[in-house]
């Protein structure tokens, strides 16, 4: 059966593809950010997963409204990324992994989650960034599956269901007869609006208590309906509909998390590590899940700007070792701030404890 | 479930879905350069292929997002209708909120403050 490695989920900022593209990762400007990558990929080279299954939502690329659905499988052989219409440079395609789509597919509307299956997709930047960040040479040692989320057009699946969506994606998985290393991915959010007068709203605590939530209380925000999501995280802040499904996929082995975050002058960048307490492999813990988050518009905002250029050096802090309750073992939040920002760091609920070192590492 | 409304905000439902369907489809469109370069050597023609109602119509001459909103239009699809123009979405964001752009960012470093 394919094993659930974990899951990576963060925004999918534009300008980010932008920077890639211009080679920016050292810029004064951009090298915060992209600084937060290499424990991913040092992650990524310990676990080497073969497969993506990839929450995100489509911006009006793949599915017009003449067709909306509310959720889709990708089950095509390859996918392309084409143009998106505002400059973003396009990257190599990816390979499908087509047994694992119809394995999927068949599983879910088993289910009841009736599924649009897809055959042909192109994928946008919700797509190629978080691939690129993962894999900078874009030369894609893993295939994916797609799962696309109606974030676009109202009624949107609810939170609640989104997460029962997560949950069964990741029974299916497991139960694919595969000895694949599956990594879930969610992609979208944080808190952002980038239409009508109240478009540039940022819900910073609600960004805060949110990842907060996702180790400890993963259900947590399905207690809101879309409306609600929509009043305390933005129009576009409702994508992260996709973490919370990332989230519920990795069941309740989730034994520890490892973040940092940043708010820049707009939102902010982060990644929390999961980890199971005994991972199927037989593998210690620093071979789980990562969570990184990076909200969008904040980001667009932020980095879109050159007026962060040459600031000082991003500062660190680094939190108590921590023990939380019921499943979760060890956690330690590694803040990491950027320059303008104001020093706000996403921290675990701390509690002393004489329990071991967790086995993780993340440089800073 | 009732709710009070979210001031600045329209929810792209489907009243809105069905108001806008012609001036989605034709921001939608624009996902291929060849469009994109139609639009700009003949804006007229092009709306009329896609039979833009007057509002719309008049929302796109202007190139003011309220308006396009306000006449069903959908902001990812609407992206594509700023990119034409190199315009980003802090362009966008200025636009609605009736700020400079130095001023929408400013905005949003104060939010990342609180």
């Amino acid at each position: 059966m394919a094993n659930i490695v974990g899951a990576i989920t963060t925004s999918h900022v534009p300008a980010i593809g932008r920077a890639i593209a211009k080679n920016l990762q050292t810029d004064p400007y951009w090298k915060p950010f992209f600084d937060g990558w290499p424990p991913v990929h040092r992650w990524l080279e310990n676990v080497k997963p073969d497969v993506a299954v990839v929450f995100y939502n489509d911006h009006g690329l793949n599915f017009f409204l003449d067709k909306m659905p509310t959720f889709a499988v990708g089950a095509a052989p390859e996918y392309p990324s084409t143009d998106e219409g505002w400059g973003i440079p396009q990257v190599p395609p990816f390979e499908g992994e087509q047994d694992l789509s119809w394995h999927l597919i068949e599983s879910l509307v088993g289910d009841e989650f009736d599924v649009v299956s897809c055959q042909e997709m192109v994928v946008d930047h919700a797509i190629t960034l978080p691939l690129a960040l993962m894999y900078p040479s874009q030369a894609w040692p893993l295939k994916i599956v797609p799962v696309c989320i109606n974030t676009v057009q109202f009624p949107l699946p609810s939170a609640k269901r989104c997460y029962a969506l997560g949950e069964a994606v990741g029974r299916a998985v497991r139960a694919w007869k595969s000895d694949a290393r599956v990594v879930v991915l969610g992609t979208g959010g944080l808190s952002h609006q980038l239409d009508g007068e109240r478009a540039g709203f940022i819900n910073k605590d609600f960004d805060l208590a949110f990842m907060e939530s996702l180790l400890h209380d993963p259900r947590w925000a399905t207690q809101f309906d879309s409306k609600q999501l929509v009043e305390k995280a933005g129009t576009q802040g409702i994508e992260l509909l996709m973490w919370l499904a990332a989230r519920a996929a990795l069941g309740e082995r989730v034994s520890a998390v490892q973040s940092y975050g940043g708010f820049t002058e707009s939102r902010g960048v982060g990644t929390n590590l999961f980890n199971l307490g005994v991972a199927p492999s037989g593998r210690n813990v620093s071979e789980t899940g990562i969570v990184a988050p990076a909200a969008e518009g904040v980001l667009a905002a932020r980095f879109g700007s050159r007026s962060g250029s040459g600031r000082g050096p991003p500062s660190f802090s680094r939190s108590p070792r921590q023990r939380s309750s019921g499943t979760v073992r060890a956690a330690r939040t590694i803040a990491k701030t950027m320059p303008e920002s104001n020093g706000a760091t996403l921290r675990t609920r701390p509690t002393p404890t004489t329990a071991p070192e967790p086995s993780v590492k993340v440089a800073p | 479930m009732t709710h009070p409304e979210i001031p600045g905000t329209t929810l792209f439902d489907g009243q809105q879905a069905m108001r806008g369907y012609a001036l989605n489809k034709m921001c939608y469109s624009f996902n291929e350069a060849v469009n994109r370069q139609a639009f700009l050597q003949d804006e007229d023609a092009y709306c009329a292929k896609y039979s833009l109602n007057p509002q719309q119509r008049e929302a796109i001459r202007e190139r003011n997002v309220l308006k396009l909103i306000a006449a069903g239009g959908n902001v990812y699809y609407l992206a594509k209708f700023a990119g034409i123009f190199g315009l980003d979405v802090q362009d966008i964001g200025a636009q609605q909120t009736g700020m400079s752009k130095d001023a929408f960012k400013a905005m949003l470093v104060e939010q990342g403050k609180q």
